[in-house]
């Protein structure tokens, strides 16, 4: 899986490509991971390049949550296509999130203006 | 009517190798985007189930059966692990708050709620499971729907 990171407004914006599954999800797991740990306390996730996710990759997306919580830090998701917002709602996690439709919003979101 | 099959090993690695297979057969047969997000969300919940339940490390293969005419896209899954019966896992959690939210349980309901028919039989030692979508008139893609896949 292919995931690249920009930096806006003192945000990251973490943009993986493809399909986020059982067999692609520890890589995101991991890539979000060592950035909490590095210290990112404003993060989006934009989703535009997913193909579709499935519930390993929304065990990843709990994680990332969850330790932004504890870490104080803030993040948002934008840019969700049908079937990743489909998934996201059959599994409850949508009141979960801040999800916002673009990638500008999201990161204003995330106090990075 | 389309049909195709192909055997991996019972482990991640065979998981993405299904996923592949899968893909291709849309791709060479012409099956619906709409139709092929759902597979390959209810194939990587169902397949990741069996080899992290049912083989649990031991050697095993599954094998799948790929089918499209048309009307119906259809995918047989069949492994030779303990029985189980995926219709009668327990409910996931889906309402409590962040702190508390456990994931498990949700492959089950993705693999039920997105397709039309997920039906399962026990022959011999072996699981039969088939996941079944009555393609849609005019359904192009995903974004031609709206609303959820039970419709």
């Amino acid at each position: 899986m292919e995931i690249s990171d920009t930096r806006e407004q003192g945000a990251v914006v973490v943009s993986p490509a493809g399909r986020i599954d059982s067999t692609t999800s520890d890589q995101l797991d991991q890539h979000l991971t060592k950035l909490v740990t590095g210290g990112e306390r404003r993060v989006v996730v934009d989703f535009s390049r997913v193909e579709y996710i499935s519930s390993a990759g929304l065990r990843v997306m709990l994680a990332l949550a969850k330790r932004m919580k504890d870490a104080r830090g803030a993040v948002a998701l934008c840019a969700m296509g049908e079937p990743v917002r489909q998934v996201f709602d059959l599994a409850g996690f949508l009141p979960l999130f801040a999800v916002d439709g673009s990638r500008e919003a999201a990161v204003r979101r995330v106090g990075g203006a | 009517m389309p049909v195709a099959t192909v055997s991996v090993p019972g482990t991640t690695s065979g998981v993405g190798r299904a996923a592949a297979a899968f893909d291709e057969f849309c791709r060479r047969q012409s099956v619906p985007a709409d139709a092929r997000w759902r597979f390959q969300v209810a194939l990587d919940e169902i397949l990741s189930n069996i080899v992290r339940h049912g083989f649990r490390g031991r050697d095993g293969t599954i094998a799948l059966t790929f089918a499209h005419d048309g009307r119906i896209v259809s995918v047989e899954v069949v492994d030779a692990a303990p029985a189980f019966d995926p219709r009668q896992a327990p409910a996931p959690d889906t309402t409590s708050p962040l702190e508390a939210r456990r994931p498990g349980g949700l492959g089950i309901k993705f693999a039920q709620d997105l397709l039309d028919e997920l039906s399962y039989e026990r022959r011999g030692d072996e699981n039969h499971l088939r996941l079944a979508w009555h393609v849609r008139p005019g359904a192009a893609g995903a974004a031609s729907r709206t609303t959820d896949g039970n419709q």
